[in-house]
């Protein structure tokens, strides 16, 4: 009886959401978001045995590890940590936990389908070879959990790197990258777009502009790829685009709608703050377009602000571009939660 | 420039490896992606240029750099193919050509390149004949021809350091190789 109860509480404890089960029971310990993260990544810890434990922990100045991520699949660009492959499903149950306390809902929620996708391109696989699916992300924390001291936790793979800076009430996801191929594809019948929020909000924005705003807004040239991807650390570019200060106040406002599907894929109380400095900028901030402005179309498109820069851009790599995406989110004054290190 | 046979060389590669591999997954195969920034500074101008070969083109890639096709790219190689890009590239200030020094190249090992995950970066400087850049508006001009049947293009401005230069506007051909950038010069009251 109580080897029961003990497993239907480790239960309750790693199913992805136990923080608002915690949260509605009072439990002082994870009241706040950064308890609640620190509680998750330290029940993590301890489903894992020492090898496993070891594997997942590096020092919080470990650089090598902290640049360790891409957009490629993990054949192509190896990653340190554990891997989901490698976990039992409670441990991995554990892993999806700290993400549920780390991200919103929506976030989590678009970490789940990123995954999803990756793991369709899996199934497609047909020479044996693991490049692809769930099992082949890898988490990680850089420095030990904590409610009010610096660490960080990285989950990625292909097409997904998560850099979570956390320090006290204070958090940050840059730099990271979100991808998806397929960008959409059918679950037990519902078709599920990973990045579809930002795809549709930013067609509707382009097309909410004037047509003087739209032909500032558009660069005259072909986007490729992401300017400040994956290995684009400390570079910085200038602003293209109409600058916030040109545009009214409801396409500011969809201008910010539009990069909280960046921001706000982390936990809503530190996305909130995130969402208070980029909103109070939004005057210098800036939004840059090139390709076709009709929905379904391949665009690419950059947020660009004194805090904040955001890329999407389709893949033109053989396939369908709309249906293979690559993103990056960044913030020039704060990547990898730089301001909140230990002088 | 590369010479003709060097050329016809580069394209018979291409053919045999793109014909030769099936697309087995969506990454840049059967390009080269070459990044361009483009740094403006009061005295000079910064160049740096970030390749990725895609993996179906990396041999054509590293066959220009590793001459004796030892699998290993040695500085002498690194540096030879570095000047060899140098040559394919024109700058410009207004109506100067300006001439590009080689300054530093970093090359990837060479399974990482072939495996298509490398990274190429050169960086390069050019400073004008007088170095005291008279205030007002002012372009710089850049063109990449280097390996153009290979390469897809990205071309920006860095964002200036100082607030003495003001990027006003970036012009690009469709495909990114060649592009201006507007700016203008403010020099620091102490410095008129």
């Amino acid at each position: 009886m109580q080897k029961h109860l003990l497993l239907a509480i480790l239960f309750i404890l790693a199913r992805p959401g136990f923080n608002v089960l915690a949260e509605e029971a009072g439990q002082s310990a994870t009241d706040s978001p950064a308890g609640k993260i620190e509680a998750a990544a330290k029940h993590f810890l301890t489903t894992l045995d020492a090898a496993q434990r070891e594997k997942a922990q590096f020092a919080f100045n470990d650089a090598a590890q902290r640049k360790r991520w891409s957009n490629l699949p993990v054949s192509m660009v190896s990653r340190a940590g554990v891997r989901m492959g490698d976990l039992n499903q409670g441990q991995r149950d554990a892993v999806w936990a700290v993400l549920a306390a780390a991200l919103s809902r929506v976030g989590y929620e678009k970490v789940r389908q990123i995954v999803g996708a990756d793991e369709r391109l899996h199934k497609a696989e047909r020479d044996g070879r693991a490049m692809f699916g769930m099992d082949q992300y890898f988490v990680s924390f850089l420095g030990q959990p904590s409610a009010t001291e610096p660490w960080m936790i990285q989950f990625g793979g292909h097409h997904l790197a998560l850099n979570i800076t956390l320090a006290g009430k204070n958090g940050t996801l840059a730099p990271s990258h979100t991808a998806a191929q397929p960008a959409i594809y059918e679950i037990e019948g519902k078709t599920t777009r990973p990045l579809g929020r930002e795809n549709d909000k930013a067609f509707t924005l382009i097309n909410a502009l004037s047509e003087a705003q739209r032909k500032e807004a558009i660069i005259g040239a072909q986007m490729r790829d992401l300017v400040l991807g994956p290995g684009r650390d400390g570079q910085t570019i200038q602003p293209e685009g109409i600058k916030g200060a040109e545009l009214n106040d409801k396409q500011r406002e969809m201008l910010l709608d539009l990069a909280s599907e960046w921001i706000g894929i982390q936990n809503e109380a530190m996305a909130a703050t995130k969402m208070a400095e980029v909103k109070k900028d939004m005057e210098q901030t800036w939004f840059a377009w090139s390709g076709p402005t009709q929905n379904g179309s391949a665009a690419y498109f950059r947020i660009q602000g004194p805090t904040v820069l955001i890329e999407y851009a389709p893949q033109r790599l053989g396939g369908e571009p709309t249906k293979h995406i690559h993103t990056i989110y960044r913030d020039p004054t704060n990547e990898y939660g730089l301001k909140w290190w230990p002088k | 420039m590369s010479g003709g046979f060097e050329r016809w060389q580069t394209f018979a590669w291409l053919f045999l490896l793109v014909a030769g591999t099936s697309l087995v997954f969506a990454h840049r195969l059967d390009e080269c992606l070459e990044a361009t920034l483009i740094e403006i500074k009061p005295d000079e101008v910064r160049v740096q240029i970030n390749m990725n070969p895609g993996v179906q083109v990396a041999d054509a890639v590293i066959w220009q750099i590793d001459r004796d096709h030892d699998g290993k790219i040695t500085r002498v190689e690194g540096d030879r193919y570095a000047k060899m890009l140098v040559k394919q590239l024109a700058l410009a200030l207004d109506e100067e050509r300006l001439k590009l020094e080689f300054l530093d190249a970093t090359f990837d090992l060479v399974p990482e390149l072939k495996d298509g995950t490398g990274n190429i970066q050169v960086n390069m400087r050019a400073s004008p004949r007088h170095p005291s850049m008279r205030a007002g508006d002012h372009v710089v001009s850049f063109e990449n021809h280097h390996q153009p049947q290979l390469s897809v293009y990205l071309l920006n401005a860095v964002l200036p350091k100082t607030p003495a230069i003001r990027i006003l506007k970036q012009e690009r051909s469709e495909n990114q190789s060649t592009g201006r950038i507007h700016f203008s010069f403010k020099p620091a009251a102490h410095d008129n």
